[in-house]
């Protein structure tokens, strides 16, 4: 008798960041799948709107990365009203993208990528150990990472404005200029955040890569899968968070593809399972293969794993030092294990802040020289940055008032999906056998859960609050088999 | 003292707007002694707005059955330490992890949920039987401030 076997996020909306195991009448895994949020709701949503509005609509979709949502419209309607940004505001806009990469990304590594150190499958001395060190450490650790943050988006709210929903990006530019005394307050923070940046640096180091069994969890076969990867590069194929053009490599890491974004359709397409309605993307030169990795599948993955791959380096020193410290460990590009995001996090960290402190560095970025005003009849603009947990794509249509006709935005977790979906397979294999589901099941899915960080798009701020996880076993008629909760 | 009264919500997701609608109603009758914010931000964003404060009062909404009712959630209530993603960092959570991190963060805490339709979809418009559990819920909020001593009038 088959099973399916439901493991339901409690959030508020429903339907969304739900995992769906499938089990054959033998009691074994046939299928898992991770159901990534609809946002054909919100696309509808945008319809009529003004494409001018768009950056303030769409980062409401996340109360998690606003910011990033934010700079893929503003980049879309520039598109749409064919303007380019002055030199200024490109500067300006990137150096609010690395603030906020900066403090999203550390935030991610203390706040949830501790918990990871301690919760591996297999490890369990080792992990105690670095348990003890997280808490020892903790209480500074923990200030000096509020402290930081706090700066940090003191600095984005002051250039968006202290208002519930920013306003920085307009097509063709931004919406303040930087005066030169504030510039001086921002590299002043900025060089703060570089240190802070390579606090993060030396302790993930000391804490985790000094630790043989936490690079053996990394290294392991848990979610290793053998994919092609994608991210935004720079002219030198450097990883840029802001601007670039779309690299993808395949699995033994050579360039398959490099494109504009505005070729998008030419390079991805979307695949549709019977018994699902997400969508999964995939590399249309390749095709879909199913859920298998290998360079005859078009199954890729974006974040910031997959940008490294992607890349040649880092376009800053101290963060292509740790490139290549990163390859050299974990034995040459590319890095197929999805645990080690966390540590491509750190090398990203650090690369953000150098950027950041360049570009406050600049004194020109404290020009007035901020807007270029769109003289042309909009019709389409397509948008991308790079947002934490990957390539963020925003396509819209448009009458000629620059009201939208029609909106596509394809978010980080949706690139992943396929990829999660073979990683949540793989937990489940190993976790479940003959009908026997194993309570380490809750960890390996938390695990995954984790390292892609999955958006599950509303701005959900959470009553009640958090997500605690739960399986639910049901047989084939639908009915309550067994139920496990964390 | 000083009481900050937080309306959280998404105003782009229906029945979710309730909480900003409150603080927003809350705001134009422009009490002296409460502080009046609101947010679509989640996790730990929040703690960067009840930083400081003595007191908290958070009106948001709740998935509940009986939409329009007025519910209060303990916060110990609300799950656990360690939340799997960013995506799913709660109010709680969050408010712990900075306690622990030695932010000062409000004394007192009182959640005020109004109860509202599952079936949420995309658009700006606040169900009439949400809408209609407003007062009590803005009386709610005034019955905690002047429990905890704040003058705020009758």
């Amino acid at each position: 008798m088959g099973k399916q076997i439901v493991i339901d996020p409690i959030t508020r909306l429903e339907g969304h960041g739900r995992i769906t195991i499938f089990l054959d009448d033998k009691g074994d895994v046939k299928r898992a799948y991770f159901q990534i949020p609809e946002l054909r709701g919100f696309e509808n949503f945008l319809i009529g709107r003004r494409a001018e509005d768009t950056p303030q609509i769409t980062s409401r979709i996340c109360g998690v990365c606003p910011t990033a949502h934010h700079m893929a419209a503003t980049k879309a309607i520039d598109d749409l009203y064919k303007v380019e940004p002055t030199e200024t505001a490109k500067k300006l806009r990137e150096m609010l993208y690395s603030i906020f990469m900066l403090e999203d990304h550390s935030l991610h590594l203390f706040f949830l990528g501790g918990p990871d150190f301690v919760v591996g499958p297999n490890a369990s001395k080792a992990d105690r150990n670095i348990l003890g060190v997280i808490q020892k450490v903790g209480l500074d650790i923990g200030k000096r990472v509020i402290q930081t943050r706090k700066e940090l988006r003191g600095l984005i709210q002051e250039l968006g404005g202290r208002v519930i929903h920013p306003v920085f990006g307009l097509p063709g530019g931004v919406a303040k200029p930087l005066t030169e005394d504030a510039r001086k307050r921002f590299e002043a923070v900025a060089k703060n955040g570089l240190e802070f940046a390579l606090f993060c640096e030396s302790l993930f180091e000391n804490v985790v890569l000094k630790n043989k069994a936490y690079v053996d969890m990394i290294v392991s076969d848990a979610y290793t899968h053998k994919t092609y990867y994608a991210g935004l590069m720079d002219s030198n194929n450097k990883v840029n968070f802001y601007d670039g053009h779309i690299r993808v490599v395949d699995p033994a890491g050579k360039e398959f593809a490099r494109f504009h974004v505005r070729d998008y359709l030419n390079h991805i397409a979307e695949h549709s399972e019977p018994w699902t309605y997400v969508k999964f993307p995939f590399l249309m030169k390749v095709g879909w293969n199913g859920f298998v990795d290998g360079p005859g599948s078009g199954i890729y993955s974006v974040a910031p794993l997959a940008r490294l791959n992607a890349s040649d380096g880092m376009a800053t020193p101290r963060a292509n030092e740790l490139y290549r410290k990163f390859y050299e460990t974990l034995g040459g590009k590319p890095v197929h294990h999805t645990l080690a995001n966390h540590w491509a996090r750190v090398v990203e960290i650090v690369y953000a802040a150098e950027r950041f402190f360049e570009l406050a560095s600049d004194t020109s970025i404290a020009s007035n020289d901020i807007r270029n005003m769109p003289t042309e009849k909009p019709n389409e603009g397509i948008g991308v940055v790079e947002a934490p947990r990957g390539t963020l794509i925003h396509h819209y249509r448009s009458d000629e008032k620059g009201i939208v006709t029609s909106a596509n935005l394809i978010v980080a977790t949706a690139h992943n999906s396929a990829r999660m979906a073979m990683s949540v397979d793989k937990a489940a294999r190993s976790a479940i056998k003959g009908g026997v589901v194993n309570d380490g099941i809750l960890n390996q899915i938390e695990m995954a859960f984790r390292a892609y960080d999955p958006c599950h798009a509303c701005a959900t701020h959470s009553m009640p609050g958090s997500m605690p996880l739960k399986v639910q076993i049901l047989d084939a008629d639908g009915e309550l088999f067994k139920e496990l909760t964390r | 003292m000083a009481l900050l009264v937080l309306g959280l919500g998404n105003d782009l997701l229906g029945d979710d707007g309730i909480g900003l609608m409150a603080a927003e109603a809350l705001d134009r009758r422009n009490i002296p002694g409460i502080y009046v914010v609101k947010s679509p931000l989640s996790g730990l964003y929040i703690v960067d707005l009840v930083e400081g404060f003595d007191d908290l009062i958070i009106v948001d909404s709740v998935i509940g059955d009986q939409p329009g009712k007025v519910v209060r959630l303990p916060l110990d209530e609300l799950g656990p330490q360690n939340a799997p993603s960013a995506h799913y960092l709660g109010f709680a959570e969050a408010l712990n992890l900075a306690k622990r991190a030695g932010v000062r963060i409000p004394n007192r805490v009182e959640i005020l949920a109004m109860q509202i339709h599952a079936s949420q979809v995309f658009g700006t418009r606040v169900s009439d039987e949400v809408v209609a559990g407003l007062p009590a819920l803005m009386e709610e909020v005034m019955r905690v401030a002047r429990l905890w001593g704040y003058e705020v009038g009758p």
